[in-house]
């Protein structure tokens, strides 16, 4: 019984330690990449697959950011002091959206830094 | 030494390009007293070929230099968009109009990325002091949707290579080549013109160059709309009745002009990748693109011509139909 008790406290503490690697991971914008405004908003060009992407205004903002290297915890504190949103949805939402950008071959990601 | 004026450019050659036309003192250059010194240069020189490697049609890259061997006409040298150098092969007769296919098309493209200004491919028409360029695959049917629309009283700014260059205002602009358009048979003869006095594109027999000076303008006129071809498979949903011209997204722009940029392969290697895309992104911000769908039916150039001068006129709306069945639609 305590055993099993063990067990599952040991998994919670693995799922926190993920949860912090996923949100101090760090980003930055891939170099292959080039981007521009068109009318406000930004617009990339990724050199090695030749593909397109158009940002939306929030899109645009955390790009912007990404010149520099961020974690989704620094890209999401930066968020809420323009947008109205709460810390675990603006987290998730930009985990999502840089994830995405990632699969896309568009962000590189640094070492990963603990707290 | 010949000059000429064609691409925005006083062009000095050493070969003679009876497609251009011939520079005059008062034309280009108005603010230049006295001499005016030549854009461009063209030179037979066989120095250009030395130490050069490249296998034929393979473009070889320097410092501001693109080198291109090509059979049958000779290596070409294209220097910092001023200076075209030709090696050339021993020639016969049959040769010259190959070297000059390559002049005006492959060299001046390179020389024209080399300055800074933007080549597209395609057609460009005047129609009320504004340029409106056609843009399509090999095959879509521009010239012969352009050769129709001179029919009707649009005057030709170019045939192939489209300039793009920026005005004083910040809005794009096209530059008249020179007056010449490709024509298949079956056009010539459904425009009534005999091919007897044509010159036959090399290795093309059933396409003419075709002179067209009396519908030709000259100079530079204001882009205001971009509209690529699209010749349809009578597979698809699309009946020849509704010719649709749909506006194009601003990030489909992007893609749009990638395509038919002039020679795109070489803006990588030439690492005019970003200048490139800046430029496409200017473009898109300024000039509307739409998409023309054409069925495959024998010709219906002649209607698809007509219908697109009502819309160039601004006779036609958005969101409007004609009794002919052309429509326009906005970008979503």
């Amino acid at each position: 019984m305590s055993r099993a008790l063990e067990l599952v406290f040991e998994s919670a503490e693995q799922v926190k330690q993920e949860e912090t690697k996923w949100l101090d991971k760090r980003y930055m914008q891939e170099k292959s990449v080039i981007s521009s405004r068109m009318n406000g908003e930004v617009v990339l060009l990724c050199l090695t697959s030749g593909q397109f992407y158009g940002l939306g205004s929030t899109g645009s903002h955390i790009w912007d950011a990404l010149r520099e290297e961020h974690s989704i915890r620094e890209l999401a504190q930066q968020l809420q002091q323009v947008y109205q949103v709460e810390s675990d949805v603006c987290q998730q939402e930009t985990a999502a959206f840089v994830h995405r950008l990632e699969q896309a071959g568009m962000l590189r990601s640094a070492c990963e830094h603990r707290i | 030494m010949f000059a000429y004026q064609a691409f925005g450019l006083r062009i000095d050659s050493e070969v003679e390009l009876p497609e251009l036309i011939p520079w005059r003192q008062d034309s280009l250059h108005i603010e230049d007293e006295g001499q005016q010194a030549a854009d461009l240069v063209i030179r037979l020189n066989d120095e250009a070929a030395s130490g050069f490697k490249g296998r034929p049609f393979q473009f070889v890259f320097g410092e501001r230099l693109v080198r291109i061997s090509i059979p049958e006409v000779g290596v070409c040298s294209m220097e910092d968009g001023r200076l075209l150098q030709i090696a050339p092969e021993p020639m016969n007769h049959a040769d010259s109009a190959l070297l000059r296919m390559y002049i005006l098309g492959t060299c001046m493209g390179s020389l024209l990325l080399q300055r800074g200004i933007l080549p597209l491919h395609g057609s460009v028409l005047e129609q009320d002091g504004r340029a409106f360029a056609i843009v399509g695959e090999s095959g879509a049917g521009k010239s012969t949707l352009a050769a129709e629309l001179t029919r009707l009283g649009c005057r030709m700014l170019t045939d192939d290579v489209i300039p793009i260059t920026w005005g004083i205002t910040g809005e794009p602009c096209v530059q008249s080549t020179y007056p010449r358009q490709k024509l298949w048979q079956q056009t010539l003869d459904k425009l009534g013109r005999s091919n007897d006095q044509l010159q036959s594109i090399y290795g093309r027999e059933q396409k003419f160059t075709v002179p067209v000076e009396a519908s030709f303008h000259e100079g530079s006129l204001p882009l205001v709309g971009i509209i690529e071809l699209i010749a349809e498979n009578t597979s698809s949903d699309y009946t020849s009745a509704q010719i649709e011209l749909e506006e194009v997204s601003l990030l489909e722009r992007l893609q749009l002009l990638r395509q038919h940029t002039f020679r795109n392969s070489l803006l990588e290697p030439m690492k005019l990748s970003r200048w490139h895309f800046q430029q496409t992104v200017s473009l898109a911000e300024h000039v509307p693109i739409y998409r023309l769908r054409r069925g495959d039916q024998p010709y219906t150039a002649d209607l698809l011509a007509e219908q697109l001068l009502l819309w160039m006129k601004g006779e036609v709306s958005n969101e409007q139909s004609t009794r002919a069945g052309f429509r326009v639609s906005g970008a979503g």
